[in-house]
């Protein structure tokens, strides 16, 4: 009986590190994943925010800091799980030059190993860059 | 996997992002009469229109067979020559004009058997035309997609990417390219047609630009839609074009030897003498023969004879093909069976080699001598050897590339709408030499014709007439040596036997009139020639036979062989005969008939009078140096004509040099309008800068200047008098619209100042202005006539004194008429001679008609005679006294009396029946002084007489106070070619106009002195002897006037009112404008997106205008996707110059006027460039339409950006989207890129994005932010939001709802102004919503200065464009 109870024992335990390396797996996978989309959607939507008349005015690379977080919000809201809650913080945002900073907070639903209320934090910093080889004026 | 399905979404949603961002600024439209080129490639726009039959006729453009639409070949015949259009279905020109086109590689035209295109065009595309805009469509692609096939890719030269054809058919290049990918896709699908390339490049034996070569560069663009029927026809095309490539004949060379053989002449002898017979063969050679299928290949004789005649060369019979061999095949050989082979094709039937022979074989037959009585030709020795002549033709198969395919003569054709319009290139068609009606596409017409010559002597006993002339022209005598011989030969030894004879009969002395064969000489037809008659003519008078019995000086005139030189020399010396057979020779040349003339030494000469005659009818030119000449000889209106003109000058004055200061701005002409020619050229594209100057030609120049002037004429005054010469009339004041004294013309000069050439960024702006300046008019008399005043003011002044005293004359009279008494008398009164009225009676008549007339002196004063010119206020004396009625005064009268009564009284003092009684006499008396009292009571006829002087005087005063006032209003039009914006064709294009126009000041040279003064030009008015002065007074001069005093009538010197006389002698008027033009249509850039509205009625517009040095200029806006190139703007002046119409003196324009009183209809056009995306440096690779040739020229991109990016665009050098300011280009895609950072290191590895380190703004807030650093993120966030799955599906939804409008481009920023500046402050109204709790709570945190102005912070620096800075920060 002893023996067969070790052997319980054995299964039962090897359910519990399956279990823990599944939710391990679950957070990796949602930080990588966060930060990918967060680039993605960084960039296109600093792209969306140029303000086209803005540069046919003052021939000057702007973006509309608004519409670069409207826009950031409206294309997480399509990236993201139908059970994840994000928390997003927009800091220091120029317009001209473009530069953005911008912090994600996700829950990945694994409470047991949350240290608080989110478990990842993701952070980037973005500008947009105008390449010119010439040199001379308009 | 929900999470990485999400990502790819995310990503292609960027991309998606990016491009819809741009092509909501394009506004793109992508169909093309329902036909679409495969997106995303393709983003232009083009206007589609459905065309109306009328587009289709081509019955006014092209001589089509019945003008119908089912005919198979369109052809238009040009100096004997056909041209074939293969797409004349859009013809809506009245007239075409055709160029030259190279195919890509040049020499593919050459190779192109060109019957291959005409049958393929026939076959695929012209068969049947057009019957709508799908079926043109269709055609369109098959013609473009075939003719891409063959080599022939349709670009304009400009680097616009246009082809430029119509409004209604305007095609973008990646239309263009649509059609060749189009051609290539089928290419690539379809095996057969791969086949049918195959054959047409292998038959062809083409090396190089083969067919369908060039097709795989525009794989990438195609036409999407049913174009089935498109490539129905391209596939029928190629396959008409490779069974034509089958079928194509060799190019099989025939080529008749120099070399002949003959037989020895073979002789008999028969009844009527000696019968000879030879035969020549000739041989041609035929090499690179190959038969065709279907085409035989021809060889006909078609003639054979001696050129001469038969009966010239004295042979029995023509000569005759008696044998014939083809390749060793002999086909006869005698010349009865031979025979039958003229005009027959020898070589049909034949299996023949590729290289072979043909031989023929001709016989001669004569005889050498002809027995006594008998009646055959003689062999005429004259004629040996005897010249004939072989006509043979051939052609078709193996010699087919001959014909109608001799394509070197064939040249490609582009039809166009205008003439050098290089820009709507439309129709294609082939050139072409051919000879017979194109629509047959066979015939023996297209057989090549030769010819063999060959010369053969059948006679051999003939002596050679050589022989006998050297001979007889050595012993000179007619009756011995070979001489005789010669004689009984001269008609076969022809002319140069009886020149010889003839000479040596003149020689032993016989008188012409009795020489045999110097008559003989003239009279045989082939022996005439004038000089030999002229001499024998001349001898013949010389011997003292008159010319009209000269045989051969009537000869000489039945040949004519008398010159126009001859006729007008026989003319000179008084031959009238000679005159008149000038004139019906035809022979007029106005020198040769004036000097004749002149050298004649009479005006009333022969010569003289054909001249005179003939001289107007032929225009000849006539000037003071024939007047001169022709006045010496006693012409007197030709001494008329020199004296009234300014001859004098002619002679040492080159022409024009009197007017150069005038019309210094203008070419001297015949002309009355001067136009600069400089003018209409292209303007060269040098520099950026508004004050740059130009190039014309070549030459630098600050401004393009031309003129008007309204007369035009050579050595003369700046007016001619003559009406013809003032075609115009520039202004219209009164005074001198006809004054005797003066004519005033007028110059009106302008400069044009236009913009050059403008850089702009695709998504920007441009604008340019231009200036009309040294607008200047001027109005000028030529000398004031003042010789002719003095004439008429002398005559005046004489009109008034002889009414004064007529007036006094008839006051007297009227004042004493009841005093005058006719009596009858017996007594001849003392004084008279009686005797002679002997038969009559003695009438005393009143004493008044005996006065000496009581007159005042008939003087005047004037400049030049002021003759015992009184003081002020003097009365003129009477020179006589006014006489009293006297009755002791008689005078004799009989008949007539002095009142023009008839009367007679006889002896016996009995007045005849038709005499008046002594009372009515008296009556009548009484009634005339009243009459003539009547007409004069109150001074009328003085004062008509002053009011003429007064007149006059007016006249020639208002020579010097005329006045000028130019109508200067010009209209100025622009455009340019933004064609991205739907709404630009309500843009105004008449430009903004300032116009300032000057006063006028007049200037005046006074002369007070005798004379005419001198002849000054405008250059030397302020030199003009007198002096020059702003203004002047009248000249205070004294002239006789008289009027009624009281009971009395005086003279006086003029003083009541004093009538002054101007001293000006010539005037000119001076005044200048200018004016300004400014583009006027007003645009507002629409925040944020940049589009471009004609209103602000949204409230989110800018108003696009700038301050340039103080003027405000509206901008013109320039797409965004505007691909990189060279597009045009465009002046258009109009309503400059102003003339007077003769009849109505309405106002009228020198150029461009909007009425139809134009001078010139057409305006002044200008058109420069606005260079999109392109750098400077690239500029030096082209201008404008035109292939740069100058220095400064390169066929390779110079400058940044061209070492690896360029790319040459027909003359056009363009680069990637590099140069500064350019953000996106339409093909180099955007210089935008998103780069994740550090924040406290931004750029590691440095940068060269210009945003950022160039210029201090971007390093001043990459230093702010790397001093912050990631404590960015410890401190408030600018919003911090919490999205929950219920939020997020939320904002999915309201995602869903907003695809149609935009998706993340939609319309949710509203932008306000910020400080200064407008609209830099932008909210979302998403945002708000989003913070309000529209999609659920998401537990915002806002920067509470949000709504405020603080909530944005500006750049404290100052704005730039040039160094690309805005005022707007973060």
């Amino acid at each position: 009986m002893s023996q067969s109870y070790w052997g319980y024992w054995l299964v039962v335990m090897g359910v519990a590190v399956i279990g823990l390396m599944v939710s391990v797996q679950g957070i990796t996978t949602n930080t990588t994943q966060d930060f990918y989309s967060l680039r993605e959607i960084t960039d296109a939507s600093m792209l969306e925010a140029v303000d086209y008349a803005y540069f046919r005015d003052y021939n000057e690379i702007k973006i509309d800091k608004e519409k670069f977080m409207e826009v950031f919000v409206r294309m997480l809201a399509e990236s993201m799980g139908g059970t994840d809650t994000y928390e997003v913080n927009f800091y220091a945002l120029y317009e001209a030059p473009p530069k953005v900073s911008v912090e994600v907070k996700s829950n990945s639903g694994t409470d047991f190993i949350n240290v608080g209320e989110y478990d990842t934090v993701s952070r980037i910093s973005s500008v947009l860059q105008i390449y010119a080889k010439g040199v001379g004026t308009v | 996997m929900n999470k990485g399905f999400q990502k790819i979404r995310i990503i292609l949603f960027a991309i998606v992002v990016l491009f819809s961002s741009i092509g909501s600024v394009n506004a793109a439209e992508k169909s093309l009469g329902g036909y679409t080129a495969n997106a995303p490639k393709y983003s232009g726009s083009a206007t589609t229109k459905i065309k109306t039959a009328d587009h289709y006729s081509i019955s006014n453009q092209i001589h089509a067979a019945g003008k119908t639409r089912s005919v198979k070949y369109m052809w238009h015949k040009i100096d004997g020559q056909y041209i074939w259009c293969l797409d004349a279905g859009l013809g809506s020109k009245s007239t075409l004009y055709a160029g030259r086109f190279l195919f890509h590689d040049q020499n593919s035209l050459a190779k192109l058997e060109p019957n291959t295109l005409t049958y393929t065009y026939d076959v695929g595309v012209v068969v049947a035309m057009s019957t709508g805009y799908t079926d043109y469509f269709q055609q369109s692609v098959a013609v473009r997609a075939f003719s891409a096939t063959i080599g022939f890719l349709e670009w304009s030269t400009g680097s616009d990417a246009h082809l430029q054809n119509t409004q209604a058919n305007n095609f973008p290049m990646d239309q263009m390219k649509a059609f060749y990918g189009t051609a290539n896709k089928w290419v690539n699908e379809d095996a057969e047609i791969q086949e049918y390339i195959k054959t047409i490049n292998e038959g062809l034996k083409l090396k190089s630009a083969k067919v369908g070569s060039q097709l795989s560069k525009y794989a990438d663009y195609y036409w999407t839609g049913d174009v089935s029927s498109a490539k129905a026809g391209f596939k029928a095309a190629l396959k008409a074009a490779a069974d034509h490539v089958k079928n194509l004949g060799g190019s099989a060379k025939l080529e008749f030897s120099d070399t002949t053989t003959a037989s020895d002449n073979v002789k008999t002898e028969d009844a009527n003498g000696t019968l000879v017979t030879k035969k020549v063969r000739h041989t041609a050679k035929v090499e690179d023969y190959k038969a065709v299928e279907d085409k035989p290949s021809i060889f006909k004789f078609d003639k054979i004879a001696f050129d001469k005649g038969t009966a010239t060369v004295g042979a029995l019979k023509d000569p005759a093909i008696s044998f014939i061999s083809v390749a060793g095949n002999t086909l006869c050989s005698s010349s009865d069976a031979c025979s039958s082979f003229m005009g027959v094709n020898i070589l049909e039937g034949l299996d023949l080699p590729e290289s072979f022979e043909i031989i023929v074989e001709v016989e001669f037959v004569g005889y050498e001598k002809v027995n006594e009585g008998a009646s055959v030709p003689l062999l005429n020795c004259a004629e040996q050897p005897m010249s004939y002549t072989i006509d043979y033709s051939y052609g078709g198969g193996a010699f087919s590339g001959g014909g109608r395919s001799e394509y070197e003569k064939y040249l490609g054709i582009v039809w166009r709408g205008k003439v050098n319009d290089t820009d709507k290139q439309r129709f294609i068609g082939l050139y072409g030499t051919v000879s017979v009606d194109p629509t047959d596409p066979s015939g023996d017409d297209d057989l090549k014709k030769g010819t063999i010559k060959g010369e053969v002597v059948l006679n051999e006993n003939c002596a050679p007439c050589e022989d006998l002339i050297k001979e007889c022209e050595e012993c000179k005598d007619l009756e011995a040596c070979a001489c005789t011989e010669l004689i009984e030969k001269a008609d076969e030894c022809g002319c140069e036997a009886f020149e010889l004879l003839c000479q040596i009969e003149l020689d032993s002395g016989t008188p012409l009139k009795d020489t045999k064969y110097c008559g003989w000489l003239a009279a045989r037809e082939d022996c005439r020639d004038c000089d030999k008659l002229d001499e024998l003519c001349e001898l013949s008078k010389s011997q003292g036979i008159a010319e009209e019995d000269s045989y051969f000086c009537q000869t000489y005139d039945t040949e004519n062989c008398a010159t126009c030189e001859d006729l007008i020399e026989e003319c000179k010396e008084g031959n009238e005969e000679s005159c008149k057979k000038y004139e019906e020779e035809d022979c007029y040349d106005c020198t040769q008939m004036f000097e004749a003339c002149i050298e004649s030494g009479s005006i009333s000469s022969p010569a003289c009078k054909l001249y005179k005659d003939n001289r107007d009818k032929l225009g000849c030119p006539e000037d003071c140096h024939e007047w001169f000449e022709l006045c010496d000889i006693g012409d007197t209106e030709s001494c008329k004509k020199y004296e009234d003109k300014p001859c004098e000058d002619a002679s040492t004055t080159e022409c024009g040099t009197e007017i150069v200061g005038i019309t210094e701005c203008c070419n001297e002409g015949e002309d009355a309008l001067y136009v600069d020619p400089a003018f209409n050229t292209e303007i060269g594209m040098m520099g950026s800068d508004y004050d740059k100057y130009y190039e014309i030609h070549g030459v630098k120049e600050d401004k393009i200047r031309f003129c008007f002037v309204d007369e035009v004429d050579k050595n003369k005054d700046p007016v001619d008098d003559s009406a013809s010469k003032n075609k115009y009339k520039m202004m219209t004041d009164s005074k001198v619209a006809s004054n005797k004294y003066c004519k005033v013309n007028c110059r009106e000069d302008y400069a044009f100042d236009f913009p050059v050439a403008q850089r702009v960024n695709a998504g920007r702006y441009f604008t340019f202005r231009m200036a009309i300046t040294d607008v200047h008019k001027q109005c000028f008399t030529n000398t004031i006539d003042k010789e002719q005043f003095e004439k008429d003011i002398k005559a005046a002044q004489e009109a008034i004194v002889k009414a004064t005293n007529e007036y006094l004359y008839w006051k007297a009279a009227w004042e004493h008429r009841t005093d005058y008494k006719y009596t009858q008398g017996i007594e001849c009164p003392t004084g008279c001679a009686c005797n002679q009225f002997d038969n009559g009676v003695y009438i005393q008549v009143p004493g008044v008609l005996a006065w000496t007339n009581p007159q005042y002196k008939s003087e005047y004063y004037s400049f030049n005679s002021q003759i015992s010119q009184p003081t002020t206020q003097d009365v003129y004396e009477y020179e006589g006294t006014i006489g009293t009625h006297s009755t002791g005064t008689a005078s004799c009268y009989a008949g007539v009396d002095a009142f023009g009564v008839t009367k007679y009284v006889d002896k016996e003092k009995t007045e005849h029946n038709d005499s008046p009684t002594i009372p009515e006499l008296e009556q009548k008396l009484t009634a005339r002084i009243d009459a003539e009292w009547a007409a004069r009571v109150g001074g009328v006829q003085i004062n008509a007489a002053v009011a003429e002087y007064a007149r006059i005087i007016a006249e020639y005063n208002d020579c010097s106070l005329w006045k000028t006032e130019i109508q200067y209003d010009p209209k100025v039009e622009y455009d340019y070619e933004e064609t991205e914006y739907s709404n630009m064709a309500s843009m105004p294009r008449e430009m903004e106009k300032e116009i300032n126009i000057g006063d006028v000041s007049y200037e005046y040279c006074l002369q007070q002195g005798a004379g005419k003064g001198p002849k000054i030009t405008d250059n030397e008015y302020k030199n003009c002897t007198t002096g020059f002065t702003g203004s002047w007074d009248y000249l205070d001069d004294a002239y006789t006037v008289c009027r009624v005093e009281g009971d009395s009538a005086k003279c006086y010197r003029d003083d009541q009112p004093r009538h002054l006389v101007s001293p000006v002698r010539y005037m000119k008027s001076n005044q200048d404008a200018e004016s300004t033009h400014k583009p006027s249509a007003l645009f507002y850039n629409i925040y944020p997106k940049g589009e471009i509205q004609m209103d602000n009625s949204s409230g989110k517009g800018v108003a696009l205008q700038r301050d340039y040095s103080g003027d405000t200029l509206k901008l013109l806006p320039v797409a965004l996707g505007t691909p990189k190139g060279v597009r045009r703007y465009y002046i258009n002046v109009s309503n400059i110059g102003e003339f007077y119409n003769d009849g109505d003196g309405s106002l009228g324009r020198f150029a461009g006027s909007n009425t139809s009183k134009a001078v010139i209809g057409e305006n002044v056009d200008y058109k420069c460039a606005y260079l999109i995306n392109i750098p400077e440096a690239s500029m030096k690779c082209s201008t404008l339409d035109t292939p740069c040739d100058g220095p400064e020229c390169s066929t390779e991109c110079v400058g940044p950006g061209c070492e690896k990016d360029f790319l040459c665009e027909g003359i056009d050098c363009v680069t990637d989207c590099v140069g500064i300011g350019c953000i996106y280009d339409k093909h180099a895609g955007t210089s935008i890129y998103q780069r994740e950072v550090s924040l406290t290191n931004i750029f590691p590895n440095g940068t060269d994005a210009y945003n950022w380190m160039k210029n201090d703004k971007g390093t001043k807030t990459k230093e702010e932010i790397e001093s912050a650093g990631n404590s960015i993120f410890d401190g408030t966030p600018v919003l911090s939001v919490t999205i929950t799955p219920s939020v997020s599906r939320s904002i999915q939804n309201y995602n869903d709802s907003q695809n149609s409008s935009g998706g993340y481009s939609n319309d949710t920023i509203t932008c306000q102004d910020l400080g200064s500046y407008e609209k830099l402050a932008c909210y979302s109204s998403f945002i708000s919503d989003l913070i309000s709790g529209t999609y659920g709570s998401v537990n915002a945190k806002v920067d509470p200065n949000r709504g405020s102005s603080s909530y944005f912070e500006l750049w404290s620096g100052t704005p730039s464009e040039k160094d690309m800075l805005g005022p707007s920060w973060k």
